[in-house]
């Protein structure tokens, strides 16, 4: 196995942000993968220009369907260990070392990098938001995180392996956590930054969002 | 009033409708066995309406016609689960389907 250190970076219109985020990104790893899912804007073309490997959804198919052709193809390419960040700018490059140290060292399998670990400069509305997830999972999945929604993720090419990844939206993000956690895996939090502009808070999950994700992982958690 | 003739017209229906239903070749077997057993139930209850009523004895509630319909909301609930599960599981093939060709494509020059 390489020493390779693969991102995945799933995009859906950031053409604004993406080369930025890409450009940051590669200071700290081998290979950026972004994952265009059908973007209306020029996404692809400047994470491309950016210098990123962009895998191209014909459809959009949703944050969790993009997660898993990133991981996917990282795994293929032989990643030692792939990073899952936000391409809204949310995430600090320079904190990718931490986040992928746990699996590096062979410490953890699955790492979660979490807001809710030091939550200074995180509006209120997102933390509620944050703990209501967080209970959803617990309840639905019996794992106790404290920051089930979080995007920036680590993972050992084992984990990947070893996961269904099956949720389009993003409901994958608490999905993950109870793949992980049923497969037996090492799970670990690390503390990160969140960086919170009016665009990143325009991006992600609202509270309408909210609503529909926990009435997939529902269904699906029945069926 | 005779109900004679509801009786043979619901009977031409499921007549009708089973007959489009075999004709179908894309169908399964079971899900043309499910649909037939649905259809001949109703079917049932129409030419002898005291099957309600006795059932309805039976469990403890007042009425045939609320027998009848708890059963049909049941059966219907299920149905429509069934359905959400079923487009649940082709939206996850879709996914994979886009996911696979993405990765295909961008990839080919690594002959991955």
């Amino acid at each position: 196995m390489s020493d390779h250190i693969i991102a995945v970076i799933p995009a859906y219109n950031e053409g604004s942000q993406i080369a930025q985020v890409v450009t940051r990104v590669f200071d700290e790893v081998d290979r950026v993968l972004v994952v265009d899912d059908c973007s209306s804007d020029n996404t692809a073309r400047v994470a491309e220009d950016a210098g990123a490997t962009v895998l191209r959804h014909l459809v959009n198919r949703g944050a969790g369907a993009a997660t898993a052709t990133g991981l996917r193809a990282a795994l293929r390419l032989g990643a030692r260990v792939v990073v899952t960040l936000d391409a809204d700018g949310q995430h600090l490059a320079e904190e990718i070392p931490a986040v992928i140290a746990p699996v590096l060292k062979d410490e953890a399998d699955f790492v979660i990098g979490s807001r809710m670990l030091d939550p200074t400069g995180m509006p209120w509305f997102r933390r509620a938001a944050n703990r209501v997830a967080n209970v959803v999972t617990l309840s639905l999945y019996g794992v106790k995180v404290t920051d089930s929604q979080s995007g920036f993720r680590a993972f050992s090419p084992k984990v990947i392996d070893g996961i269904r990844l099956g949720a389009s939206g993003f409901e994958f993000c608490s999905e993950m956590v109870h793949e992980v956690f049923e497969a037996g895996f090492r799970l670990t939090e690390v503390p990160i930054t969140a960086v919170y502009t009016d665009y990143s808070l325009s991006k992600g999950q609202g509270w309408s969002n909210g609503f529909k994700t926990l009435a997939r992982l529902l269904v699906r958690r029945v069926s | 009033m005779n109900p004679l003739p509801f009786q043979l017209g619901s009977t031409l229906a499921v007549l009708a409708l089973a007959f489009g239903l075999l004709r179908r070749q894309r169908l399964s077997v079971a899900s043309k066995g499910l649909w037939l057993a649905i259809w001949s139930f109703g079917l049932l209850l129409v030419w002898f309406p005291d099957l309600s009523a006795i059932a309805a004895k039976r469990l403890g509630i007042t009425r045939g016609v609320d027998v009848v319909t708890y059963l049909s909301i049941g059966v219907l609930s299920w149905l429509v689960f069934r359905l959400h599960a079923t487009i649940e599981r082709q939206q996850q093939t879709i996914s994979r389907l886009v996911s696979e060709l993405a990765i295909a494509e961008a990839l080919k020059e690594e002959g991955l």
